[in-house]
């Protein structure tokens, strides 16, 4: 919890309450939890669905709460901009504190190693002065600059490592920032949605998400062909479309396309995310008359009745459906249709492509079956344009360095210790860091056993 | 035949016989079970790397080549991987077994669950057109790195509240664990560990999405609950840095937290999204 509170009064007191880490902890606990909401509802699901899983009533009260699109809801944002402010106040409360302790200079004073790690005192022979200047020659490439000190008859050896280090949470919290900061731009300033184009047409227009707008882009895009291939297994490999930007008559950029490789041009990035069947412009199908036997085959357009021979009925195909659902299964592209027969309700016909014999299921007095058609595809492309995603890249990288630096870099602080003693002098280290005190004790450990080890090989003989 | 299910079942084995030593070494009190785990871990870190490139190669034979990431057999072979290999550095570094003794049993348990549950089939299949990047390795291999940091941070929160909730007698059981100190701050560091890799795991993720589907952050079920692990820890952390909270708090948080890493890892097959592992 930080101390001083800048002044008294209501601005203070709001100061105070932004910078604690109270705060932080009770936000980000907020955001947590509430973030399952969203897992477990599904988001941006049409109304009928939720009226039909929840009931009216609570359907009502839940997109009150925008709970269907919680994520964008007024209620996480502002959690989200609390944050934000939290991180600023927080960040600008500690700053100048933090600097002050990186631009003091180096007390040399024993009493700052009262609470220090020590290690075991080891005896060396010679004059202290001599062994002082010595061990800081040996010291130097651990522990970095030396500084050596004499108080009365003793020697004390300074040095400082990574007093910058205490900077990284600084860095951390900076790029969170870049990270909302380029969150917020790309939401006012970008957009995402998508666009299908068939083969060998050209389209300018993009379906927002989440809306019935579309935006023109400031070029057109061609598709100039689309393939999928598949393994096989059956399971898709690779999804591609042969794109060109068009531009005032002119072609300016031509792309081959696949999922995760996409076209880039203007700020707008285009990406390969479904595929489908073109409606085609006629079918042919064909009549088999249960009671004669006799095929019958007729090429129809959408909308357009067929009268069916023997007195069968009209047949109308109504309509063209990419990845149909018949009775809870997928039965892919299917063509929807209409069977009148005098005296008798129309009858709803589902004919998928993938099923040839499909109707005769049906029992009734006709099947229908589908011949041929012509076989287009139209690819489905998703068009962003995020203006903020250079800040949130640059967030990334801040991150990543920042959180490097505050978990596994410390301000690490060592003394040594030369007291004279009969014939010789004992040599103590101490070791300080403000993060991994474990890591420091095995440190002062280590070096102690490697200085015992080096002055046995030296002198021959050590004494405890 | 010898292929690479039939070997990873072997380690599955290995591991689990390492996890036995350890834990006999810790009920005797003797140091020579422990020795022989720590060699049978390292036969089974071994046989799990053999395993994993031999897969690796398999996937090759199959004409489809790709890294054994890229479902949810493989990724479990991998997060054991990693778990035994985190807790083996930690023991060698600190020369203490008992990180082992807790954390051994979870790479035995990840293998065994990928070994033999029925619902998890260890066939090589081909990669969607989705997953063809090359962010994909870096991607899992960070996260799954940070979630076996945070494995190993469970098993010592674990031992910590087992150290302060049990009685301890002279010699028995639990006074053969590390002193609390060394556990609280190995807890600590672990999580640090984790959680730089969780940030990196989320943020290659993130620059994947971009380039594959044009948006760093779609609040897709494993992202969001990625983002759940990565704010508890981040708590955690802020807890212990600014509010001095140590001990049996931070070791409750440190296995809450882990219940947040394995929702995101197993939790969120169950929740619709692009991560789901597919039909597993």
């Amino acid at each position: 919890m930080n101390k001083k509170q800048v002044g008294k009064g209501p601005m203070g007191t709001l100061w105070g309450v932004f910078s604690s880490v109270r705060l932080s902890v009770i936000v980000l606990t907020l955001l947590a939890v509430t973030s399952i909401i969203g897992t477990v509802i599904p988001q941006n699901a049409s109304p009928l669905m939720y009226v039909d899983r929840f009931g009216e009533a609570a359907y009502g009260v839940l997109n009150f709460l925008d709970i269907f699109d919680m994520y964008h809801s007024w209620w996480f944002q502002l959690l989200m901009v609390l944050l934000g402010i939290n991180l600023v106040v927080c960040s600008l409360d500690r700053f100048p504190g933090m600097l002050k302790i990186v631009r003091r200079r180096q007390r040399f004073a024993p009493g700052r190693y009262q609470r220090a790690f020590k290690g075991d005192t080891l005896r060396f022979i010679g004059a202290p002065e001599e062994i002082a200047h010595d061990l800081s020659r040996r010291l130097r490439s651990v522990m970095g600059r030396i500084t050596l000190v004499g108080e009365g008859t003793s020697w004390f050896l300074y040095a400082e490592k990574g007093r910058w280090t205490r900077m990284g949470v600084f860095v951390v919290h900076a790029s969170v920032i870049l990270l909302l900061a380029g969150g917020l731009l790309g939401s006012l300033f970008g957009f995402e949605g998508y666009m299908n184009i068939p083969e060998g047409e050209t389209a300018r227009e993009v379906k927002l998400r989440g809306s019935d707008a579309t935006i023109p882009l400031e070029f057109s895009l061609r598709c100039d062909d689309f393939d999928v291939s598949f393994y096989d297994t059956g399971a898709p490999n690779e999804y591609r479309s042969d794109l060109v930007v068009v531009e005032e008559g002119g072609e300016v950029l031509s792309k081959r396309i696949v999922v995760n490789d996409p076209l880039r041009y203007k700020g707008i990035s285009i990406y390969q995310s479904s595929y489908g069947q073109v409606a085609p412009e006629s079918i042919d199908f064909s009549f088999t008359s249960k009671s004669s036997g006799m095929n019958y085959s007729r090429t129809g357009t959408m909308g357009e009745p067929i009268v069916i021979p023997e007195g069968l009925g009209t047949f109308t195909p109504m309509h063209f459906a990419n990845n149909y659902t018949f009775r809870g299964h997928a039965v892919g592209d299917t063509v929807l249709a209409v069977l009148e027969v005098e005296g008798k309700a129309p009858l709803q016909l589902a004919l998928p492509i993938k099923f040839a014999s499909f109707d005769r299921m049906r029992g009734g007095a006709v099947a229908v079956t589908i011949g041929d058609f012509e076989h287009r595809y139209y690819t489905g492309l998703q068009v962003t344009k995020d203006p903020g995603v250079w800040l949130v890249y640059a967030g990334f990288v801040l991150l990543i360095i920042g959180c490097y630096i505050t978990f596994f870099m410390s301000h690490r602080g060592y003394m040594v210790e030369v007291a004279p003693v009969k014939k010789g002098a004992t040599v103590t280290l101490y070791g300080n860091a403000n993060k991994n005190k474990l890591g420091m004790e095995m440190a002062i450990r280590r070096l102690t056993e490697k200085l015992e080890k080096e002055t046995r090989a030296l002198e021959g003989q050590v004494k405890r | 035949m010898i292929n690479s299910s039939l070997v990873l079942s072997i380690v599955t084995f290995i591991y689990g016989f390492s996890a036995v030593m350890y834990t006999s070494a810790w009920i005797f009190g003797k140091d020579a079970p422990a020795r022989i785990a720590r060699f049978v871990g390292m036969v089974g870190i071994c046989g799990n790397l053999v395993g994993f490139l031999m897969r690796w190669s398999e996937s090759y034979g199959h004409g489809y080549g790709h890294i054994p990431l890229s479902n949810l057999y493989e990724s479990l072979a991998f997060f054991a991987l990693t778990i035994a290999l985190i807790s083996l550095v930690i023991e060698l570094r600190y020369r203490n077994y008992m990180i082992s003794t807790f954390a051994m049993p979870l790479a035995f348990l990840a293998l065994a669950y990928a070994s033999l549950s029925p619902g998890i089939s260890d066939k090589i299949q081909p990669l969607i057109p989705a997953l063809k990047s090359n962010w994909l390795t870096t991607h899992v291999v960070t996260c799954f790195l940070g979630y076996a940091g945070f494995a190993t941070a469970f098993g010592i929160g674990i031992m910590y509240l087992v150290r302060a909730w049990v009685p301890t007698s002279e010699g028995g059981l639990i006074s053969r664990l590390p002193e609390g100190y060394v556990l609280d701050e190995l807890i600590q560091k672990t999580v640090m560990f984790g959680f730089l890799f969780l940030t990196v795991g989320i943020i290659t993720g993130a620059v994947w999405a971009n380039s594959a589907w044009g948006s760093y952050w779609s609040w897709d079920p494993k992202e969001t609950w990625s983002l759940i692990t990565w704010f508890v820890y981040a708590i955690m952390l802020h807890l212990r840095y600014m509010r001095g909270w140590g001990g049996e708090k931070i070791a409750v948080l440190s296995i809450v937290g882990f219940m947040a890493v394995m929702f995101t890892y197993f939790g969120v097959n169950y929740l619709p999204g692009l991560h789901s592992y597919g039909s597993m």
